[in-house]
């Protein structure tokens, strides 16, 4: 009876150190699934098009906004930093020196506005649901119109804060001193958009 | 005496004679221009490095990230894309007085305009979303994540930028092309016939 209880409890001692194994070498690999990080692979750059031009680039612009939005009832938080030019199409440009004085018209504004390409230009600091049965995760079409909404923001603040005015009077003065000094004769510019001919950019 | 120094006339003569044809026979530099030339070129050569900076061409990259965060219980990859711009352009500030020189006579200009300079300008703001497998355990990707692909991508693009030159031959020959039409239209309109070079 002795020997039977003593051989009951060596195997139960056996099995409950399998068992023990077994789950310590269970949570061991599930921690490590768990903490391994996501691998990112990059393809190789393909060049989608080249487009050859003759602009003359007036404004260069930097800057670094904070952006705040809400969409479908999340909130997303980030940091952006920006770049873009505003710049003259030269070729369309149409000079007439046939007279005693040049004229020309100054052409629209060619805007661009883009995400910088330093490191860390865009940066997501924090996103919630203002709903508490709802998940705070954006998708990529929600953190695509939260792009596009900030990029038209943006736009409209360079046109508000004269930074298109800025860049027309700029283009206007360096083409009316240049072709000034090529024709010898005096130069009249037309500009009937001081304030900018148009909001249309690049996206 | 009066034979030496009748001698010395027609030396005089002679050298006033044949020198002077041969000056005029001397290809335009600036410095045998008129008073009136050399205000012109001293005019334009200034109101060309005044111009800042001239852009000739553009190109556009696309640049592709994959993030696998596959675990034993559910996969989870999503593919992305967006797309960079570079611009190739002369900063016509670093145009020296010797990079223009005209021939008045002949009407044609030589100009050697600044080497094309190529950078980053941007890139696209949204980011196209091109496969995702999400499994039913696993949480959908969100937008740290997101930048953070793009942001790989972005580093790795500007490595790539480093290391293969065949993206900036690219761009920088078109814009050369570019600028060399652009340039010669432009002095044709006031009858010069230019030959554009590049540092």
């Amino acid at each position: 009876m002795k020997k039977y209880i003593i051989g009951k409890i060596i195997l139960y001692a056996f099995l409950l150190l399998i068992l023990g194994v077994a789950v310590t070498a269970g949570y061991r690999y599930l921690s490590k699934e768990f903490r391994k990080p996501p691998v990112t692979t990059v393809r190789p750059a393909v060049v989608k098009d080249v487009k050859t031009m003759a602009r003359l680039c007036t404004v260069d612009i930097y800057s670094e906004l904070p952006v705040l939005d809400t969409i479908n009832g999340k909130v997303i938080m980030a940091v952006q930093k920006q770049r873009g030019s505003v710049s003259f199409d030269l070729e369309k440009l149409h000079v007439d020196s046939s007279g005693d004085t040049v004229r020309f018209c100054l052409p629209p504004e060619i805007v661009e506005l883009y995400e910088a390409t330093d490191d860390d230009a865009y940066e997501v600091i924090d996103t919630k649901s203002l709903s508490m049965f709802r998940s705070g995760t954006l998708t990529n079409a929600e953190d695509n119109t939260v792009k596009r909404r900030l990029h038209a923001r943006s736009l409209e603040r360079l046109y508000k804060d004269g930074v298109i005015a800025n860049a027309r009077k700029e283009g206007r003065q360096q083409m009316a001193r240049l072709f000034s000094a090529f024709y010898r004769k005096p130069v009249l510019v037309t500009d009937s958009t001081p304030r900018g001919a148009s909001r249309v950019s690049a996206q | 005496m009066k034979q030496s120094v009748s001698l010395l006339n027609i030396l005089t003569f002679l050298m006033l004679a044949f020198g002077g044809a041969s000056c005029s026979d001397t290809s335009g530099s600036k410095d045998d221009a008129t008073p009136d030339m050399k205000a012109f070129h001293s005019d334009l050569y200034r109101e060309l490095t005044r111009t800042d900076r001239m852009v000739f061409a553009s190109m556009s990259v696309t640049k592709t990230a994959v993030t696998d965060d596959s675990k034993l219980w559910g996969k989870r990859i999503g593919v992305y894309s967006y797309d960079t711009y570079l611009r190739a352009s002369v900063d016509m500030s670093r145009f020296s007085p010797d990079d223009l020189i005209f021939d008045d006579d002949a009407h044609t200009v030589t100009v050697t305009l600044p080497p094309v300079e190529v950078d980053l300008s941007g890139r696209d703001m949204t980011l196209r979303e091109e496969y995702t497998n999400i499994g039913l355990l696993r949480s959908r990707f969100g937008s740290a994540e997101r930048a953070k692909a793009k942001e790989a991508a972005n580093k790795d693009f500007k490595k790539e930028l480093a290391r293969n030159d065949s993206f900036k031959k690219i761009i920088t020959e078109r814009a050369q092309n570019k600028a060399r039409d652009y340039f010669r239209s432009f002095f044709e309109s006031n009858g010069y016939e230019a030959t554009i070079n590049f540092k």
